[in-house]
């Protein structure tokens, strides 16, 4: 039997724990027939008040019409089922906040938002995954790069009783683009007349997602990031509550340096954001210096960003200003993306190149197999989710909720219908912050505002005498035939004598991540 | 206090989905849409190339 006690579900014998993560935008909820028992953990819902923890007593056949509400319950959530002598059973919703990362020994199932809590049942390096990560050609799927760890994918039932099995659900079905209803006509400037329902669509589709989750504007913050998915959502919040939603960014170095900062005074001064502004200067925050917590060997996800030690300072400075909920653009280039078959330019920037001269054996031989066994079409595209799933456990650490409204069905089922001239160079977006007023140096950032520069910088500087220590003192990577020294070697020989080239060197970040990933998670 | 099946007498609402609401965007389009099952190169599509322009692609920038 199952009982609440005020911060987990237990039961009478102590072998079984479920603890929700505490938060105003989750409740939790459990029935039991008398037999069977369901534990739900959920994400709240506009419009309810909190719902009651206690494990409510059903008759048999409620339970399985909650089971069924709850494969119906619209944004983040999570069903464990316990039957008496059989396996038990969890399964993850289609909107995914935050990753669930399973283990078992023993007959004991476990699992964490935090991979690091897992990190005694990693058995070995898993190749396929690792490959993935390495020649970075992420796929969203059950695998992780260790062996013993497993990642719950959005819909998928776990099923565990002396062996855990995971299942796919089936596909969702995506409309192809299609003509708009009305015939649009040139006004110039790229601008069109007739494009004012599917900015009305856009803007009633944001609002359908912010009003998905029961947001506190004042208890939430929203990445302000300069891009223009950020910038969309933002802009949208900041209209609906004005001076309320105050805003948070990563200032980044190089050549859209000035034009970032230009760019979002003109956004705050503009629409009515929050009075309060974090703005993280990453000039002089090389990533791993001595403060980041891959170099000091802690047990970092391998799936956590190169730029985790500066993210979970902003998030901290978010929670200090007594934010609960953090809204990001995220998804917002998955929602307008344009294919190969549509875009000869779209077509070369993704044609990619996995002759990396460092990868080994083993890695060369896994890449064709890369898409074997990977989760099959959700709602979000797969890029969406496992960034999703990313960015969530420094915010949790922080008491942050994630909000990311490009994820929601509304906006992804717009996006997936829209006109190619409607997704290119995201003139959705663009147009869209045009109506707050905005500049054509606001809507149409001639430079790129990005980390590649802050990238370029920290490998040169700070990535190199990692690397040398891989091949100085040898690495769990080369052991897995993963990594080849010798080209990894010669790569850096080069670097001292050529050009810094993004397109290759960059991926240089996934060996030093998944190595150090490696040293602290393997035994 | 003891919560009993009598105490709810029906099924209980905090376990009821809400809902879902959705736009209809069907008078925005031209006909009827056409559905797919999307490859895995389209389904976990990213704008850009490999590389590291972003950290690890999850931060919003102006790449275009």
């Amino acid at each position: 039997m199952w009982q609440w006690d005020g911060g987990s579900y237990t039961t009478l014998d102590g072998r079984g724990r479920v603890t929700p993560y505490p938060h105003p935008m989750v409740e939790q909820c459990a029935a039991t027939d008398g037999a069977r028992t369901v534990l739900i953990v959920r994400e709240r819902v506009l419009g309810r008040p909190a719902t009651p923890a206690a494990v409510v007593p059903v008759h048999a056949g409620d339970l399985d019409r909650i089971i069924a509400e709850a494969y119906r319950w619209p944004v983040d959530h999570l069903l464990i089922e316990f039957t008496p002598r059989r396996p038990l059973r969890i399964r993850a919703g289609a909107v995914r906040a935050t990753p669930l990362f399973l283990a078992h020994r023993e007959g004991i199932l476990h699992g964490s938002w935090d991979m690091a809590d897992l990190r005694s049942f990693a058995g070995d390096i898993a190749p396929q995954e690792a490959t993935r990560l390495l020649i970075y050609r992420p796929r969203y799927s059950t695998g992780t790069p260790f062996t013993g760890i497993h990642r719950l994918t959005e819909r998928a039932t776990a099923t565990f009783g002396g062996d855990l099995v995971i299942t796919y659900p089936d596909p969702i079905e995506h409309a192809e683009p299609h003509g708009l209803a009305t015939t649009e006509t040139d006004v110039g400037d790229g601008a069109t007349s007739g494009g004012a329902d599917v900015l009305a669509a856009f803007t009633t589709g944001i609002d359908i997602a912010l009003d998905a989750r029961p947001i506190e504007p004042t208890a939430t913050v929203c990445h302000l990031t300069g891009g223009l998915d950020s910038g969309s959502i933002g802009t949208r919040m900041a209209r609906r509550w004005p001076g309320q939603v105050d805003t948070a960014t990563l200032i980044v170095i190089g050549p859209g340096r000035e034009q970032q900062i230009r760019r979002r005074a003109q956004m705050r001064e503009r629409v009515p954001f929050g009075s309060r502004d974090l703005c993280l200067d990453t000039r002089d925050r090389l990533l791993f210096g001595p403060g980041c917590g891959r170099v000091r060997g802690e047990p970092l996800s391998p799936y956590d960003e190169p730029l985790y030690e500066l993210f979970t300072e902003l998030n901290a400075q978010i929670a200090a200003l007594g934010a609960h909920t953090l809204v990001t653009g995220l998804g917002g280039d998955e929602m307008v993306a344009v294919g190969s078959a549509e875009s000869a330019r779209a077509a070369l920037d993704k044609a990619q190149n996995f002759d990396l001269p460092w990868l080994g054996p083993r890695a060369r031989a896994a890449i064709e197999y890369g898409d074997i066994g990977i989760a099959p079409p959700a709602m979000a595209g797969g890029i969406t989710l496992l960034a999703a799933e990313t960015v969530a456990p420094p915010l949790l650490r922080a008491g942050l909720w994630p909000v990311h409204p490009f994820a929601h069905r509304a906006l992804i089922e717009l996006g997936d219908q829209l006109p190619f001239h409607w997704r290119e160079l995201k003139q959705l977006q663009r147009r869209h912050l045009a109506t707050f007023g905005l500049s054509h140096d606001a809507c149409n950032p001639a430079e790129r505002e990005s980390f590649a520069e802050l990238v370029e910088a920290s490998l040169l500087i700070n990535g190199l005498p990692l690397v040398h220590r891989i091949l100085r003192e040898g690495s769990p990577l080369i052991e897995a035939g993963l990594i080849d020294p010798d080209g990894l070697a010669a790569t850096v020989a080069e670097l001292g004598g050529i050009s810094y080239r993004e397109d290759v060197h960059s991926k240089l970040l996934e060996v030093i991540a998944l190595d150090q990933a490696a040293r602290a998670f393997l035994p | 206090m003891t919560v009993t099946i009598a105490d709810y007498g029906t099924f209980p609402s905090a376990f009821e989905a809400p809902q879902e609401h959705l736009p209809d965007f069907a008078a925005l389009f031209d006909g009827e849409a056409r559905y797919i099952v999307q490859t895995p190169p389209v389904r976990n599509d990213y704008k850009k190339a490999s590389g590291s322009s972003d950290g690890a692609k999850t931060y919003d920038t102006t790449a275009t």
